[in-house]
This record gives structure tokens, C-alpha cells and sequence, in this order.
């Protein structure tokens, strides 16, 4: 009787779903689950670093995704003339775009923190079509793609063939919410960050340098989501547009999860890459893949919107 | 019948209890005073009534009727008016068009009459020179638009919201005055105060809150020396 | 004092109405994208004054243009009559989604209109049957039979239009509503006003002017396309233009249209690639400096020379 009265609280309703879909598709459609989790993986693990600015510094980067692609053309471009895998030049791209990151911050995005969020959101779309166009300028909308033996890498599982090295975003997505919340959590400059994303003036008082907090936070998101462009490079042709997809499917996690929720980015990534790899499973249906996002960025905002109809 | 009448109006906020069964009423043509220590819930209670949030329970009654789900505007409509604590000029318009948006939409006006009615209003309050911006204003003018803005929808009830605070004792007499001179109007006022020498010269009647309950109803002078309401505000008395 | 000011506004448009006859063919091409973007800056601009940024632009010029398009190879309506509906089909989705999303404000809001574009294209690219799927649908004839004099003049009687409505908005109490609404809702609702039913009003106006535009810009040269009718760059030119111009004024995006269309055009010979970096640069410029825009300077300075006048 306890078991089915715990059945009913919110807490493992959750999990249990989540549960029952999985031994759904394991037993229908297992390739659904091995796709659902590496694309999910993908879309998690580009959108954390989003939720990170957004929790901490409390704006929405529209330019987010191209930040990516710039990454990825960066590690591009390197590994093309120096020969050195992309993986390992991640590394490279990380420190470089740490720097971008702080400059973009300094010149630009400081000056519209304390302004209406309106001119926020239009510095940032600002900045994404001036990296799109730059791309565009310098490297032709024609698509580039590094071609690498190791992602061809494949195993077996029963009668499934699959993939192997699409595990490595869902991977590197667990890794980058793990290295987050030990930030945030046990170092110092992370419990200083997570008291300015929730309290400002607060934090201001208590001493801590909200500025450089900032800065900080916004240089990290973006070296971190410049180094996800090289891991993205190993499996996907770039060309300038590439990026601006993964914005809008950022932000639907995003809103799903609850700004703050770096651990719910990562569920609902998989869900909604599960969900996305489904409908791709249906023949003749494929190009209504992408409706799973909007749709689910419609309700949530619906849902939101009805809920706060008080004030 | 009284004209505005509160029903164990409860609010809670996440964990917190800001309003906790609050009976209240008030009637046509007084003037009552609210007062409380800070973080009493006074705000609060015209948040509720005016429609800014919605009571987690109980009931607010305008004129007999149940308003308690009727959204802010339609509350406005219907005759209740309030001012705001932290000013909040439209920047974007002159000091008249700030008058005139209640007398559009508070009171369906065309914008001939709304701009007659709100020249008329803000002059009966001493305020001239309409035609300014608003970034130009003293905090006692600022004050008075404010009033005149609430009072052009012809509100029934009017709230003032710590109208006074920052004022020095020429200008708190001056709206102390204009109040009065409000009230012969007809309409119910309620007056939410720090200032005690404006209770104590305007209202009829007081009520005070405590951590969003009432802990005491009366006279001016009854309740300025009640016990339970002197250590409430822990020795802060005007 | 007021008066010059009509009798120079009438002399514009005189001298506009004529334009096809004082100018070559090259001015003219040139003058027809820039009356367009203008037409597109102002409807953005008319939603902005509520405070409400919407990136939806592209989206409702483009859910016009296949509407307007669809209809008259139906067979069923005249280019003019199906320009006109495809206004009200971009209306009809306007008050829609307005109806759902609009009580949530600011970033949410703009964020879903950022992604009208790509969730009409990916539905008009699943109905090939109906809207030609990726490859689009071609005309079999231009709008006037190709016309260029009369496809300037549809071109200017939609700015017309357009400048009618923002003057509308200007003038009416739909000013009060939106400018209230934008500086502080909650003193706009407390006095009396319904913030939610103007706001999907502005955007389901604005939205369906947007389609209009659309559906004129499709009879003009002849087809749709997903890639073409939803192309970023409606969205990215009217914004760069109305804050460049300046913001919350029916003069301000004419003015920065005029500017960045001519300027627009010396860039493109220039750098034929990329050329649009300098909108999104202007974009970033212009938010972070010079908030109001060329006519907000002009204002200000205008005001102090009055002031000074006044002292003397």
C-alpha cells in the first residue's frame, strides 16, 4: 500500500516514466533509444552552458549558437593546416574563445546589464548575425567537414548495429553538468557565482565583485560552448549557419527545465532527443522532427503563461 | 452596506504568510488609515484588493459585489483606485497624458473629455504646467500626479499608498489638505501611512496590521496607545 | 509653425508619387526594396511601442507572400484581392499565437517569435502537394505584367498604408494603451486598462500589415520559396533601420530605411558578400550608443536649441 501511495508523488512519477519509455523502446525500437541519447546528449550538452549565463548573469545569449560555429570553424581551419586531431585541439579552442568571451563581455554586454531586457536581446541578435555574416565573409556559406576515422567506429548489441562515437555527447554532457555543479557548488568563485545569479545586490553587499563574476561566467559559457563546437565538427559538416538551430532548441530545454535547473537541462535533453529520434523513426515523417522542439516550446510557454495569470 | 468589505483574505508567497485572514471594511465617504510596522502586509492588502495578485483564499466585496477573481483592470473600472508606493511616472508622456490613461481606460473617455477631465483634476490638485515632462517634476508634484492619475478613473475607493513618505511638513500639509478636500467628494478613502500625524489628522477610524493579520481597530488615540500595538512597532512611534 | 511641416510632408509625397517619372529603372529597382524594408520597419516598430520585441518579421512576410501566392494560383482571387488575404491569414496566426503566448512578456515572447520563422518554413516545407515544398512555387506572371512603374506605386501605397497605421497608433488612444503598457504595466492595468487585449491587438495588426508587405513582395517577382520568403534578412534590415532612425516615431524607421537602403546599395557593390554585417554591427551600435536613434538626436538637440531660445 505505501509502495502505491509513493507511486503517486510527484517525485517518482518522473523517474518511473522515464523508466517505462525506455523498456518501451528497448523492446520496439531500440535504435530510437541509442539515437534519442546521442542527439539528446548534444542538445543538453550545447545548452548548459546557455543555462549558465542565463541562471547566473541573467541574459539570454541569441548568439549563442554561433559562438559554436565559430568554434568549430576555428578548430576547422587548425586542424587543416597543423594536422592535430580536433579533439585534442579543443583544448586550444577552449583558451581562445575564453578570451573572445571576455572581450565580447567587456565591450558589448556589460554596458546593456543594467538596461531594459529589450536592448539585451537585441545586442545579442546583433552579434549573432555579425558572427554569422563574418563567417559568411571569410569562409563562404559552402559546408566544411573534417573527415576522421575514429567516429566511424560502430558495435553490435544483439541484432542492433550502432554507432559508437555519437556516445560521446551524452558523455561529455554528464561530464560538463558534473564540472559545473562541482564548480558552482565547492569552489569558492562558483558558490560566489551561484550567490550573484540569485541575489546581485546581495552578493554586492556580502563583498563579492559582481562584475567580474559576470565576467567570468559569460568567457566560461563561451569557451565552453566554442569547445563543443569541435566536438561537434567531428561528426557534422559546419558551414555559418549551422549555429543558429541550436539556440532555439537551447532555450526550449532551457524552458523546460526552469532556469537554474542544470540538471533538468540534461533530462529533458535526453527526453526531447528520444522524443525527436522517434518521430525520425516513423517513415515519411522525418521533416517533422524539428516540430518536437517548437511544439514543445509552445506548450511550455502556454503552460507558463496560463500559470501566471495572476499578475 | 459597506462599500469595500475583505473576507479572511489570505495570501501566502511561496513559505510566506503575507496576508492571514484579514476582515475588513470600509465605508462610503470615510477615511480609513492603515498602518503597521514594516513588512506588515499593508502594500500587500492593496496589492490583493486592486487585483495585482490573487488571494490564496478569501474574499474581497466591491459595492455588494464578489471581486475577488475580477482582474486589475476590470477592478479599476468598477471604481477602485490606488497609488503606487515606489513612484512610477509613464515616462514616456507628459505629466496631463499620465492623468488622461485612467480617464481613458478607467473611465471610457474620449481623449477631448479625458484631457478636460484630467486638466481639471490635476489643477484641483495644484498641479500645473501639464504640458511638462515628467523627468521634470519635484517629488511632492510627482506625488499629486500620482493622486490625479488615480482619482481620474472616478474611483469609488481610492488607496493611498505611503503617499507622504519623503516629504517635508509644508508639503505633507498640502496633501493633507487636497485629501480632505477628496473625501468631500464621496468616495471612501483608505489611507496607508507611516507618517502617524497624518492618521492622526486625517482618519476616521485605523486599522492596524501586523505580520498580515489585524491586531487592532479603533480610534486614532485608542489605538496609538494600545499595548499590543506599541510593541509591534517595537517603540518606533511618531 | 505646424504648418510647414504638412505642406513638406505633401511635397514628399508628390515628389514620390512621381518618382517613376524623374528616374531610371536601376533608382527605381533600388526604391521598391527600400519602400519595402520601410514598410517592414515601421510594422516592427508599431509593436515595439508596447514594449514587446518580436523578431517575427520574417515569419509574417512570408506566411503573406505563400498566402497571397497559394490563393491566386487557386485561380479563385485576383494578386491585389489575395495581397489583402494574405494580410488577413498572417492576422488570423497572429491573434493565435498572441492569444497563447502573450501573457508571457519580454524574453519568452521574443524568443518564440524568433522561431515563427523556421516553424512556418518547416511546415510549408511538409505540404509540397500544396506549397511546392522546398523548391517553392513560381507565377506564371508578375503582378501588372511586370510593370515596373505600377509595381513601385503598389510598393508605395503599402508604405502609405503602413504610415497610416503607425500614425494611427501615434494619434489614437492606442498611444496611451502602448505606451503605458511599455513603461509600466502595472500602473497601466491599474488604471483601468486590459494590457493583454491591446497587446495581441498590436501584434495581430502589426503581424497581418507584415503579411500584406509579403504578399505584395511575392506578386512582384513572381515566386515563394521557404528559403527565399522567410529569408533572415526581413528580419535583420527592418530592425537595423528602425533603430537606426529611431524608435517609437512613424518617422524614425523612414528615416533609417532611407538611409541604410542607399547606403545598402553602395555597400553591396562594394563587398557583395557579407554586406550585412554592417546592419547587425549597426544593430549592436545603435543599442548600446545612441538608443533613440538618428531622430532621437535630432529631437534632443532640436529641444535644447528651443530651451535656449527660450532663455534669450
Amino acid at each position: 500500500m505505501v509502495l502505491l501511495k509513493k507511486l503517486y508523488q510527484k517525485k517518482y512519477l518522473m523517474p518511473l516514466l522515464a523508466a517505462a519509455v525506455i523498456i518501451a523502446l528497448v523492446a520496439w525500437k531500440p535504435y530510437v533509444l541509442v539515437q534519442g541519447l546521442q542527439r539528446g546528449g548534444l542538445y543538453a550538452l550545447i545548452a548548459l552552458p546557455m543555462a549558465l549565463i542565463l541562471g547566473i548573469v541573467g541574459i539570454i545569449n541569441l548568439a549563442h549558437g554561433e559562438f559554436m560555429m565559430l568554434g568549430a570553424y576555428f578548430v576547422y581551419w587548425f586542424c587543416i593546416h597543423t594536422g592535430i586531431d580536433p579533439l585534442v585541439a579543443m583544448t586550444i579552442a577552449f583558451v581562445a574563445f575564453f578570451l573572445i568571451g571576455a572581450i565580447v563581455y567587456l565591450v558589448t554586454i556589460k554596458h546593456v546589464l543594467k538596461a531594459p531586457e529589450l536592448n539585451q536581446l537585441l545586442l545579442t541578435f546583433g552579434i549573432a548575425m555579425v558572427l554569422t555574416e563574418f563567417a559568411n565573409l571569410l569562409w563562404t556559406s559552402q559546408a566544411r567537414k573534417l573527415h576522421l576515422s575514429y567516429v566511424y567506429s560502430s558495435a553490435k548489441v544483439g541484432s542492433l548495429t550502432f554507432g559508437t562515437f555519437g556516445f560521446i555527447y551524452p558523455v561529455a554532457a554528464i561530464v560538463v553538468l558534473v564540472g559545473l555543479l562541482v564548480f558552482l557548488k565547492y569552489t569558492r568563485t562558483g558558490q560566489a557565482a551561484l550567490a550573484v545569479g540569485q541575489n546581485p545586490r546581495g552578493a554586492k553587499l556580502v563583498g563579492i565583485d559582481v562584475n567580474r563574476t559576470y565576467l567570468l561566467i559569460f568567457s566560461l559559457s563561451i569557451a565552453i560552448v566554442a569547445a563543443i563546437g569541435a566536438l561537434f565538427l567531428t561528426r557534422h559538416s559546419i558551414f555559418p549557419a549551422v549555429g543558429s538551430p541550436y539556440t532555439m532548441k537551447s532555450f526550449c530545454l532551457i524552458a523546460m527545465a526552469g532556469i537554474g535547473n542544470l540538471t533538468g537541462v540534461l533530462w529533458v535533453g535526453f527526453g526531447l532527443g528520444i522524443a525527436e529520434a522517434l518521430v525520425l523513426s516513423f517513415q515519411g515523417y522525418g521533416g517533422w522532427a524539428d516540430v518536437v522542439f517548437f511544439a514543445v516550446l509552445v506548450a511550455v510557454i502556454m503552460v507558463k503563461s496560463y500559470r501566471r495569470k495572476i499578475a | 452596506m459597506s462599500i469595500l468589505k475583505t473576507e479572511s483574505l489570505t495570501i501566502h508567497f511561496g513559505g510566506l504568510v503575507a496576508l492571514d485572514g484579514v476582515d475588513l471594511e470600509l465605508e462610503a465617504g470615510e477615511i480609513l488609515g492603515v498602518i503597521g510596522p514594516n513588512g506588515a502586509g499593508k502594500s500587500t492588502f492593496i496589492n490583493v484588493v486592486s487585483g495585482v495578485y490573487l488571494p490564496t483564499s478569501g474574499k474581497v466585496f466591491f459595492d455588494g459585489r464578489d471581486i475577488t477573481l475580477q482582474p486589475a483592470h476590470k477592478r479599476c473600472r468598477l471604481g477602485i483606485g490606488r497609488t503606487f508606493q515606489l513612484i512610477h511616472p509613464l515616462t514616456d508622456m507628459t505629466v496631463l497624458q499620465n492623468i488622461m490613461v485612467a480617464a481613458l481606460f478607467g473611465r471610457g473617455m474620449n481623449q477631448r473629455q479625458a484631457r478636460a477631465e484630467a486638466t481639471s483634476i490635476g489643477e484641483s490638485l495644484g498641479l500645473f504646467g501639464l504640458d511638462r515632462d515628467v523627468s521634470s517634476l519635484t517629488v511632492l508634484e510627482v506625488k499629486k500626479m500620482e493622486i490625479a492619475r488615480a482619482l481620474a478613473s472616478r474611483p469609488k475607493v481610492l488607496f493611498l499608498d505611503e503617499v507622504m513618505a519623503g516629504l517635508n511638513v509644508e508639503e505633507t500639509n498640502q496633501l493633507i489638505d487636497a485629501v480632505k478636500e477628496i473625501r468631500t467628494r464621496g468616495m471612501a478613502i483608505c489611507v496607508v501611512e507611516h507618517v502617524m500625524s497624518v492618521i492622526r489628522q486625517l482618519t476616521d477610524r485605523v486599522v492596524v496590521l501586523d505580520s498580515g493579520q489585524i491586531i487592532a481597530e479603533g480610534l486614532y488615540e485608542e489605538v496609538s496607545s494600545n499595548a499590543r500595538v506599541i510593541s509591534a512597532y517595537l517603540g518606533k512611534e511618531d | 509653425m505646424k504648418n510647414w511641416r504638412y505642406i513638406a510632408y505633401g511635397a514628399i509625397a508628390i515628389l514620390a508619387i512621381l518618382f517613376p517619372f524623374y528616374s531610371g529603372l536601376y533608382v527605381r529597382q533600388v526604391a521598391i526594396t527600400i519602400l519595402i524594408y520601410l514598410a517592414l520597419a515601421l510594422s516592427w516598430d508599431m509593436l515595439l511601442r508596447s514594449g514587446q520585441l518580436s523578431f517575427g518579421t520574417a515569419g509574417f512576410f512570408g506566411l503573406g507572400s505563400y498566402a497571397a501566392v497559394l490563393l491566386h494560383l487557386s485561380g479563385a482571387v485576383s494578386p491585389i484581392v489575395s495581397i489583402l488575404l494574405g494580410g488577413l491569414f498572417a492576422f488570423v496566426v497572429a491573434l493565435i499565437f498572441g492569444v497563447a503566448v502573450l501573457r508571457l512578456r519580454g524574453m519568452y515572447f521574443a524568443i518564440t517569435t524568433l522561431a515563427l520563422a523556421s516553424i512556418f518554413m518547416l511546415i510549408i516545407r511538409n505540404f509540397p502537394a500544396l506549397t511546392g515544398g522546398p523548391e517553392g512555387k513560381m507565377l506564371p506572371s508578375i503582378i501588372f505584367g511586370g510593370d515596373p512603374s505600377k509595381i513601385y506605386w503598389l510598393a508605395l501605397g503599402i508604405v502609405f498604408l503602413a504610415i497610416t497605421v503607425s500614425e494611427v497608433f501615434q494619434r489614437t488612444r492606442i498611444f496611451f494603451a502602448l505606451t503605458s503598457i511599455r513603461d509600466n504595466e502595472l500602473v497601466a492595468k491599474s488604471s483601468g486598462l486590459n494590457v493583454f487585449k491591446y497587446l495581441v491587438f498590436a501584434f495581430a495588426i502589426t503581424s497581418a500589415l507584415q503579411g500584406i508587405i509579403g504578399g505584395a513582395y511575392g506578386h512582384m517577382y513572381g515566386f515563394v520559396s521557404p528559403a527565399g520568403s522567410f529569408n533572415v534578412n526581413f528580419l535583420l534590415l527592418p530592425l537595423a533601420m528602425a533603430l537606426l532612425g529611431g524608435i517609437h516615431s512613424t518617422a524614425g524607421p523612414i528615416v533609417g530605411a532611407v538611409v541604410l537602403g542607399v547606403l545598402g546599395e553602395y555597400l553591396k557593390l562594394k563587398i557583395p558578400y557579407g554586406h550585412h554585417l554592417v546592419y547587425g554591427a549597426i544593430i549592436i551600435i545603435v543599442t548600446l550608443f545612441m538608443a533613440k536613434g538618428i531622430m532621437g538626436v535630432v529631437k534632443t538637440r532640436t529641444r535644447s536649441a528651443k530651451k535656449s531660445e527660450v532663455r534669450e
